[in-house]
């Protein structure tokens, strides 16, 4: 199956016994002592997706990783992939691949004997080890390194070995422990892309882990925020960031406008808020676990490039009067800041839109759309 | 160039150090010379030790190699030690791969048992194996001699494997173990690799320990087993004689020789290391 001609076929079949390779997360729980570091969480990797678990230090997302390879003991709460459960096996017997953000490869074996590593400890005779390692290494385009030693490679070349090493073992689903962390920025970039690519033609699952949110917004099929050892919310990249469901969501991808709000109707799609100047709206209810009814106060998203300046007209829904406080020029794109409704908002143009920022000062106009503000959930802890 | 700055201060480092070692040269001559000594010594003709001998010849080295029991002191004292470096680095080695990677309340409890040979004065270790032993019918056995040096040169290969191993990644041993390797295989591919340089040092300071331990060998020795320095010690005492300072002076040279060797060796430390672990 390593062979890129198969591969059609290999995804047919992979879509046949889909289930079969799907791994299951449930009701994971896990403390250290007193501290909850894990709290109920569940989720469901599916074959060949690439699902990224995002979040900030101490907020559970390793410890998951570590439970599902067999590194960390869970508390309560199941993994299983095809109905069995993983729990009882030991590391070795659940045949999943890791890669590490230190690389770990063996620093006294070759590039290729550390990619033949899991093989020759399945007993694989050396003729057909060495035949498939060569052919891991051409994939991930190490080929003339075989012979080389580790310390002898630069951080993304390790990192591809890693990676190598542990596709040989055709895992059930690549685990990796914030693989781009090490490389410097540019490096990362272009070996996160390297990974997705290889990741599309092996058709391999892979679970992420990461705090990266650029990383995590590039690579992903799906994406779960986590914090204080709860899943947040578990969607398409591209949901995540347009309906985030939670106010730590919204902030911790990407840059959000948060906007204090009375509820006035709430009918679970749409709503009809009061803003802080007293002016009244309508917006989207992004969360789908119940934001605010009527009466409450909550919090509306608008993200920075959904805000737009409009031309001093008055009394739109969803709009507001504000101060002109910088505008930076950042090439592609202008970052203005507004005060308005109490708070500093950011506001992104496109650099083509022909704005010439006014003085500091000025009284202007914003305005935005039905879809483009958000009515958040409450944080409940 | 931040190569060129930095090898320049790396010689400015080495001059300040030769330096100190200038300085240290007295010192050191003073405490050299009477070991040197010796070697004049060995050279006379006569039957008295005295410096400098009256005459100059060779008859202390025809009387050494006519008479068996140095020899024979010498190849048991290489048994034992070999005996005892073999315990010893399995005992200890295991010991601190142990308690590296388990969580135990006594851990430091059973650290300090394992290095309590070290603070422990060698006349009661001696005393209270020779009293064990006495029961087990081990004294004036190679066993029950390399078994007490094992226990004094422990703490040496146990501190040493314990330093590499503190700089062992963990992440190292996950990678093997998700790959499939058991126990064993994790201990062949990633524990012994990562702490053979310390393994061998270990190895090499238990075995001068235990060539060169005197106060417990004498306490376990017994007809055919005296080791080398327990014997060089009673002839010292009852029959000093050129003959002593022709095999201390052999005994010298070996020892100056293998520790020039070994330096030479260190210095081509990870080709050995490859030969040794490849395959």
């Amino acid at each position: 199956m390593q062979d890129i001609t198969s591969t059609n076929n290999t995804a047919d079949a992979r879509r046949d016994g889909r289930a079969a390779r799907d791994i299951e997360v449930t009701g994971l729980g896990k403390r250290y002592g007193a501290v909850p570091v894990l709290n109920a969480v569940s989720f469901t990797l599916r074959d060949g997706e690439f699902l990224t678990l995002l979040g900030p230090s101490g907020s559970g997302k390793t410890t998951t990783l570590g439970i599902i390879a067999g590194f960390v003991d869970a508390d309560t709460g199941d993994v299983r992939v095809a109905g069995n459960s993983l729990l009882p096996l030991a590391p070795r017997y659940r045949n999943l691949g890791i890669v590490f953000q230190n690389y770990a490869l063996f620093p006294h074996l070759t590039v290729v004997a550390n990619v033949e590593f899991g093989l020759r400890m399945r007993k694989v005779a050396a003729a057909e080890r060495a035949r498939r390692a060569q052919r891991m290494l051409e994939r991930v385009g190490l080929a003339e390194f075989a012979q080389r030693m580790p310390a002898q490679l630069s951080g993304g070349q390790q990192q591809r070995v890693a990676l190598a090493r542990a596709l040989i073992i055709d895992p059930t689903a690549l685990l990796l422990d914030e693989p781009l962390g090490a490389l410097d920025r540019r490096l990362r970039q272009q070996v996160g892309i390297e990974l997705k690519k290889i990741q599309r033609e092996t058709g391999v699952s892979v679970l992420h882990v990461t705090h990266d949110q650029e990383e995590a917004m590039v690579m992903s099929d799906r994406l779960a925020v986590m914090r204080n050892g709860r899943i947040e919310q578990i969607d398409l990249p591209t949901n995540v960031y347009k309906y985030p469901s939670t106010r730590f969501v919204a902030d911790f991808l990407g840059e959000a406008n948060l906007l204090d709000v009375t509820v006035n109707e709430n009918d679970g799609t749409q709503a009809v808020v009061t803003y802080a100047d007293g002016a009244r709206g309508r917006v989207h209810v992004s969360a789908a676990r119940g934001a605010g009814g009527a009466g409450s106060t909550g919090t509306v998203c608008v993200r920075p490039e959904r805000l737009r300046l409009a031309a001093g007209r008055a009394e739109e829904p969803n709009s507001a009067t504000g101060t002109f406080i910088s505008c930076l020029h950042l090439g592609a794109s202008l970052r203005c800041v507004i005060e308005a409704l109490d708070r500093e908002l950011i506001l992104t143009l496109p650099d083509h839109s022909g704005f010439s920022a006014p003085e500091p000062g000025t009284p202007v106009r914003l305005a935005w759309g039905m879809a483009d503000g958000q009515l958040l959930a409450e944080d409940t802890y | 160039m931040v190569t060129a700055s930095a090898s320049r201060n790396a010689a400015r480092r080495h001059y300040r150090w030769s330096a100190a070692l200038l300085l240290a040269m007295p010192g050191l001559l003073l405490l050299m010379l009477p070991i040197l000594a010796v070697i004049p010594m060995s050279f006379t003709a006569g039957q008295v030790v005295e410096f400098p001998p009256a005459q100059w010849g060779l008859a202390a080295y025809r009387d050494l190699f006519t008479d068996v029991r140095w020899g024979q002191t010498i190849v048991f004292s290489l048994k034992v030690a070999a005996l005892a470096v073999v315990m010893s680095v399995v005992c200890a080695a295991l010991a601190a791969i142990g308690l590296s990677r388990a969580r135990l309340r006594g851990e430091g409890f059973i650290t300090a048992l394992i290095l309590a040979p070290l603070a422990m004065p060698v006349v009661v270790l001696g005393l209270g194996t020779f009293q064990l032993f006495l029961q087990l019918h081990l004294t004036g056995t190679l066993l029950g001699i390399a078994l007490a040096h094992a226990v004094i040169g422990v703490p040496y290969v146990f501190l040493t494997v314990r330093a590499a191993l503190s700089k062992l990644d963990l992440a190292l041993v996950r990678s093997a173990m998700s790959l499939g390797a058991g126990p064993w295989s994790v201990l062949r591919w990633v524990y012994l690799p990562a702490i053979l340089p310390a393994l061998l040092s270990g190895a090499l300071l238990a075995f001068v320990v235990s060539f060169d331990e005197v106060v417990i060998a004498l306490f376990l020795s017994g007809p055919g087993a005296i080791t080398f320095p327990v014997k060089l010690l009673t002839e010292v005492q009852f029959n000093l004689s050129p003959a002593i300072m022709a095999i201390s002076t052999i005994v010298f040279a070996v020892v100056a020789l293998s520790l020039l060797v070994g330096v030479m060796l260190f210095g081509f430390r990870r080709t050995v290391f490859r030969i040794a672990v490849k395959q």
